[in-house]
């Protein structure tokens, strides 16, 4: 535990430079982002007689599309410290664990990261809030965002938060792969191993019919608890072998 | 300490091998030279040392343990300085502060010594310095870690004339019976003087693995401008005014050895190296 604490504090202080210019960097791109919005929708009298802000929406839709292009980023990081010969000696020579140090570059890219988007998310849409409201625009309707109020079915912010999960221990495995431009090997890889499912599977429907009949594969809906077991099961078992490449990892790459 | 088991290592897609059924030990204490030409496997060979690199077969165990398994009690024991590396933008100081919790032994009084015979202080940005100012702050850090082994590829590569002379100084006095330094290098000139022990390698294996007292006892380092003398020498190479040549001792005196020369003859003249030593040792 020692040695994580070591490992863990070693990643965030070598690298806390360049981590907090990509968050201010994040936050300025979001707060531009959410002013240039309200100045596009809450300008709007519409909002004010249907008692609506309509900037959440068009917000919503960003802040999701940036997530999960962030959390992809984020999490192809994960392995940027095994990115050139030198930083693999330095990396695989610290006396540590290879699980301490997996988990500390983890850890601050994957959930850390996505946890401080959010506060910021949550941050700028307060700031267009507050420039909004201040500045006293006859019918106009500007609230804070939240969840509730937009009724938006708990199933599908799940849904989403599970294809961000899903999505990131690729991109985590694809770091293990592919030691530079991983992000973009990763995307590649996932567009080829798509369109080779989406053919399989195509040719799977188009065998099963039969005299017009379509013969349903899978049976009834899952229940979401289901849904989340298997999709944390099949992250952590995409997270397991990522950390395995990693734990054999050599100077060069191999394969 | 460490023991180097008949390993074979090839690099992905070469169809030869680096290093073929190497088999090395060496004992603690003492400053190795690691000689050879280019492409003979010193850097890999340091590598497979400290777990970096996977030998397809054979193993390096160190204290009893496979270096491959990189377990933390064997990585806060040995330390490497590369030929190239990287340090984060960040104060000597601070990356000092981080890095050194990691080593049991290491020392914040040595290391204020090492800095200061390179004239170096403390409070550096590490991402402002120069290549060569960069080794030095590393290589201060490195011994200030005070590892049993410490293995450096290059060392004197990128120093100036006067960090080549502290770099000397200051080898020669970190070094006790628990220590054992290995250097791996082309610029001969630049350690001759501080080595302990001498093993010259291809890839085929060890030309020479003897101690600087042990050559010294069966070969003799000189120069001669007789062409008779040349011509019946174990090795001879001309030089500006004769040859440089080597001869075996016949219990005359012991002479400094020329790196360069025994370089050469163990390149030249392997099988007969092997047997003065092996007849010496009988």
């Amino acid at each position: 535990m020692q040695n994580f604490g070591l490992t863990f504090s070693k990643y965030l202080r070598e690298n806390s430079r360049q981590l907090l210019i990509k968050m201010l960097g994040l936050l300025a791109v979001l707060v531009v982002l959410a002013l240039w919005i309200g100045y596009a929708y809450n300008m709007d009298s519409y909002a004010y007689y249907m008692k609506y802000d309509l900037a959440h929406s068009t917000e919503l839709a960003f802040f999701a599309i940036i997530l999960l292009f962030l959390a992809m980023g984020g999490a192809s990081e994960v392995m940027a410290f095994m990115n050139t010969k030198e930083h693999r000696i330095s990396t695989l020579m610290t006396p540590s664990t290879q699980l301490s140090k997996f988990l500390s570059a983890w850890i601050i890219n994957v959930p850390v990261l996505v946890g401080v988007y959010m506060a910021f998310a949550y941050f700028a849409d307060f700031v267009r809030y507050a420039v909004y409201s201040s500045l006293d625009i006859p019918d106009t309707y500007v609230m804070p965002f939240s969840f509730k109020s937009n009724d938006i079915p708990s199933e599908v912010i799940q849904a989403y938060f599970m294809f961000v999960i899903f999505l990131q221990s690729l991109f985590v495995l694809g770091g293990t792969i592919w030691s530079s431009r991983a992000y973009i090997k990763t995307i590649i890889a996932l567009v080829a191993v798509g369109l080779l499912y989406s053919a399989l599977v195509s040719l799977g429907f188009n065998l099963t019919m039969s005299g017009g009949h379509y013969h349903r594969i899978f049976s009834d809906e899952p229940s979401l608890t289901a849904m989340w077991i298997a999709n944390i099961a099949v992250s952590l078992g995409i997270y397991v072998l990522a950390y395995f490449r990693f734990k054999e990892s050599e100077i060069i790459n191999r394969w | 300490m460490l023991k180097i088991d008949n390993i074979t290592f090839y690099y992905p897609r070469r169809k030869s091998p680096v290093i073929d059924g190497f088999s090395l030990e060496m004992k603690p204490g003492g400053i190795y030279g690691l000689l050879g030409r280019n492409g003979a496997g010193k850097s890999t060979l340091l590598y497979l040392i400290c777990g970096l690199l996977t030998p397809k077969h054979g193993e390096v165990n160190y204290k009893g343990v496979n270096t491959r398994l990189r377990r933390t009690s064997t990585l806060n024991d040995i330390f490497i300085v590369p030929e190239e590396f990287t340090l984060p933008p960040i104060s000597l100081k601070s990356y000092v502060e981080i890095n050194s919790r990691f080593y049991p032994k290491f020392s914040q009084k040595d290391l204020e010594d090492h800095l200061a015979k390179f004239d170096m202080p403390l409070d550096i940005n590490l991402g402002a310095l120069s290549m060569g100012q960069k080794k030095k702050a590393y290589m201060c850090f490195a011994l200030a870690c005070n590892t049993s082994l410490l293995l450096m590829d290059e060392p004197t590569n990128g120093l100036d004339i006067p960090g080549k002379n502290s770099f000397r100084s200051f080898i020669a006095s970190v070094i006790n019976d628990e220590r054992t330094i290995v250097i791996s290098t082309h610029q001969v000139r630049d350690i001759d003087s501080i080595l302990d022990h001498i093993i010259i390698m291809d890839n085929r294996g060890a030309l020479l693995n003897e101690s600087v007292v042990s050559i010294s006892e069966r070969l003799l380092f000189t120069t001669t401008d007789s062409r008779e003398v040349a011509d019946s020498a174990l090795f001879a190479m001309p030089t500006l005014g004769g040859y440089s040549v080597v001869l075996p001792n016949d219990g005359t005196g012991e002479t400094d050895i020329n790196l360069e020369i025994l370089f050469e003859l163990a390149l030249a003249r392997p099988e007969m190296l092997k047997s003065i030593f092996k007849e010496g040792r009988n």
